[in-house]
C-alpha cells in the first residue's frame, strides 16, 4: 500500500455511541495500580481486520458494538470490516465483511443494526487509528476515563485520525474464518481457585445450560441459570484475571471480560479460555452457553495451536497485501 | 478431570518437600497462577508479598504480563506462548521459602497531607459525634496511625489502607454518593483511602488530600505501591490550597434518605 506524504486525516463521525470504541490489544502491566487491560473483545476478528489492511497485529481499530455507526472518510484510505455480520454500506451500497475496501475522500461508511448476528464488528484502517496512546495503549476504558477524547464516548463531529493510504487489487479472507453467530456455545473453563469446595458441584455446573443475561458489557457477562450453592465465605480480595468466572452470593456466574476490575473478593469457579472469552464477547442477551471443563495444560496446548493457525493466516494476508503494494 | 487441576499437576514432580513447606499455588485460568504467600493479612504478609513480587520480577520478567499484589496473594499473569504454569511454579519453588528481612519495614513511608475540615469533609462532624470524640480528637486519631497499603484496585490509583483505629472505624454509607470529589479521604469499616479521581463512592469522607494520586503522564503513575506505609499529616487551609487542593462541590446522596 502506498502511504501518501500528506498530513493526518481521518473519519469524521456522523453517528456513534458509547459502545463504539477505539481498541487495540490492551493496556498491560498496570493492573497493579488498578488500571484494567481493556482491548478488543474478539481478538480473532480484530486481528484479521488488521491483517487484511496490512497492519501490525496491535494496530488500533474501531470496535462497533451492535451497529449504529456512520462516518465520512476525509481522505482516501484502505479499510476492512470483520466480526459480527452487521449490515455494512458505503454510500448506501451494501458491502461484504472480511475483504479489503478502498475508500475515497467523501465516502460515507455505515454499520447498521442486525438481529442475532453477533455483538461486535471491527473496522480497521491501514496504518491504524492514530489516536493518542495512554500508558502504551490506545484501548478505550470508559469506566477509567481512558479514551481518545478525554474519557468521553465517541460522538458525531469528532475526527478519528488516520494516515491516508491507497491499495490496488482485491483481498479477502476465506469463509471458514468469518465470524458466524451461534445462539448456543460451549465455553472452555479451566477450573481453579476456590474450586475445592465446589468440587461436588462441578458436575452439575457443567451439565447445566446458562443464558446470557442483559447485564452483559465489556466489564463482564452475568449468566442466568443453575445457582451454584455457596458456603458463606469471607475471602480476602485478590487479583482478578480476565476470563475469571466469579460467583457472587446468589450463585449466578459472572464472567470477567477485558474491562474487568483488577481486584475481586468473590469465590471463583475458574477462568474461561481466550477463545471462549471472545465468543462471550460476541454473545447477545438471551443466547445460551454451557461450561466445558478443561485442564490447564490442555488449554495451553489448544491456545498455542490456535495462535499458530491465526498467525499463519495473518502472515498469508500480509504477504498478499504486500504483493499489491505500489 | 478435576484431579488433574490440583496443585500436584502444576508443581514439578521432584517437589518432595512436606506439604506445609510448599508454596501455595492455584491455577487461575490458562495463563494465570495465584501465589498465596500468607494465610491472613498482616504487616508481615505484606512484606512477604512485596518480596515475592520483587523476586518474580527478577526471575520471570520476560514471561510476565501482569503481577497483581494483594494483602496475602500475588496474581501472576504470564504469556502462555512463552511459558506455562509448571515452569512458573518451578521457579517459585526455588524462591521458597521466602527469606524475610527481620524487624524492618520493606516498603517506604509516604507522608500524605490531609486537610481535615467540614468544607471538604461532609462526614467529619457526624463521625466525630458518632464516636463521641471532638473533631480535633478524631483528626488526631486518624493521623496518628501509620497505615499500610493492603491492595490497589477498584479504580486506577485507589489504594486500600488499613487499619484505622477501632475508635474511628465506621461502616460505609447506606447510600453511596453519586460524586465524591478527587482527593477525598474516606473511611469504610477499618479501611481508609484517598479517592484518586472524582467518582461515585460510599466511604465516609473525613478530609481531602491535595496531592495527585494518579497521573498518567508521570512514572510511576502513583506515589504508593502495595506494602508501603502511609502517614497522614494534618494541614491547614492555606497549605491545602498551596499544594493544589480544591474545595469541591458536594452533591447530596443518590437518594434522599441516607
Amino acid at each position: 500500500m502506498n502511504e501518501q506524504p500528506t498530513a493526518m486525516s481521518g473519519f469524521l463521525i456522523q453517528q456513534a455511541h458509547a459502545l463504539v470504541q477505539v481498541q487495540d490489544a490492551g493496556r498491560h502491566g498496570y493492573a497493579k495500580v488498578g488500571v484494567t487491560a481493556g482491548g478488543w473483545l474478539d481478538a480473532t476478528a480484530a486481528r484479521l481486520a488488521n491483517a487484511l489492511v496490512d497492519n501490525s497485529a496491535n494496530a488500533a481499530l474501531l470496535e462497533i458494538a451492535l451497529g449504529g455507526f456512520r462516518a465520512q472518510a476525509q481522505a482516501e484510505c484502505v479499510i476492512a470490516l470483520t466480526g459480527a455480520n452487521l449490515p455494512i454500506t458505503i454510500n448506501g451500497i451494501a458491502q461484504s465483511r472480511y475483504q479489503r475496501i478502498q475508500l475515497i475522500t467523501g465516502d460515507v461508511i455505515s454499520v447498521g443494526y442486525a438481529n442475532r448476528q453477533g455483538a461486535r464488528c471491527y473496522l480497521a484502517v491501514h496504518g491504524g487509528l492514530q489516536t493518542a496512546e495512554i500508558l502504551g495503549s490506545r484501548a478505550t476504558v470508559l469506566r477509567e476515563q481512558l479514551s481518545p477524547f478525554a474519557g468521553a464516548p465517541l460522538t458525531a463531529g469528532q475526527l478519528l485520525p488516520f494516515q491516508p493510504s491507497r491499495a490496488y487489487g482485491s483481498l479477502s479472507l476465506p469463509y471458514p474464518w468469518h465470524y458466524r453467530h451461534r445462539r448456543f456455545r460451549r465455553l472452555a473453563l479451566v477450573v481453579g481457585a476456590q474450586a475445592e469446595f465446589l468440587r461436588s458441584q462441578l458436575a452439575s455446573v457443567s451439565a447445566q445450560i446458562y443464558q446470557v443475561s442483559p447485564a452483559a458489557d465489556r466489564m463482564g457477562v452475568r449468566l442466568q441459570g443453575y445457582a451454584v450453592a455457596m458456603p458463606h465465605l469471607n475471602l480476602i480480595s485478590e487479583g482478578l484475571s480476565v476470563g475469571a468466572v466469579q460467583l457472587p452470593p446468589d450463585g449466578q456466574p459472572i464472567v470477567m471480560l477485558r474491562d474487568h476490575q483488577t481486584m475481586g473478593g468473590y469465590p471463583k469457579l475458574g477462568a474461561l479460555c481466550r477463545q471462549s472469552q471472545a465468543l462471550l464477547g460476541q454473545a447477545l442477551p438471551g443466547d445460551f452457553c454451557q461450561f466445558a471443563l478443561i485442564d490447564a495444560p490442555t488449554a495451553i496446548i489448544k491456545a498455542r495451536a490456535y495462535e499458530a493457525q491465526l498467525s499463519a493466516i495473518e502472515q498469508q494476508l500480509r504477504s498478499q497485501a504486500g504483493a499489491w503494494r505500489v | 478431570m478435576y484431579q488433574a487441576l490440583t496443585m500436584a499437576a502444576v508443581l514439578p514432580k521432584n517437589a518432595e518437600q512436606p506439604k506445609s513447606s510448599q508454596p501455595r499455588l492455584v491455577v487461575q485460568g490458562e495463563q494465570a497462577l495465584m501465589w498465596y504467600v500468607a494465610e491472613s493479612p498482616s504487616p508481615q504478609a505484606l512484606i512477604a508479598v512485596q518480596l515475592a513480587c520483587a523476586l518474580l520480577q527478577q526471575h520471570c520478567v520476560d514471561d510476565l504480563v501482569e503481577l497483581v499484589p494483594a494483602a496475602t496473594s500475588i496474581l501472576i499473569v504470564f504469556d502462555l506462548l512463552k511459558t506455562d504454569h509448571a515452569s512458573i511454579a518451578e521457579r517459585i519453588l526455588k524462591l521458597w521459602p521466602l527469606q524475610l528481612p527481620q524487624g524492618q519495614q520493606l516498603g517506604r513511608v509516604v507522608a500524605l497531607p490531609c486537610y481535615y475540615d467540614v468544607e471538604v469533609a461532609p462526614d467529619l462532624a457526624r463521625l466525630a459525634n458518632l464516636h463521641q470524640l471532638s473533631i480535633t480528637e478524631f483528626i488526631q486519631c486518624h493521623s496518628s496511625q501509620r497505615y499500610q497499603v493492603n491492595a490497589i484496585g477498584f479504580a486506577p490509583g485507589f489504594a486500600y489502607l488499613g487499619d484505622v483505629p477501632a475508635a474511628i472505624a465506621t461502616p460505609r454509607l447506606a447510600t453511596p454518593r453519586a460524586r465524591v470529589p478527587k482527593g477525598s479521604v474516606g473511611i469504610a469499616g477499618s479501611q481508609t483511602a484517598v479517592y484518586p479521581a472524582n467518582s461515585p463512592g460510599g466511604w465516609n469522607v473525613i478530609g481531602n488530600c491535595p496531592l495527585v494520586m494518579f497521573d498518567l503522564n508521570r512514572q510511576p503513575v502513583m506515589p504508593l505501591s502495595v506494602g508501603d506505609a502511609v502517614q497522614f499529616v494534618a494541614i491547614d487551609r492555606a497549605e491545602f490550597l498551596r499544594l493544589g487542593g480544591e474545595i469541591g462541590e458536594w452533591q447530596p446522596c443518590v437518594s434522599s434518605h441516607e
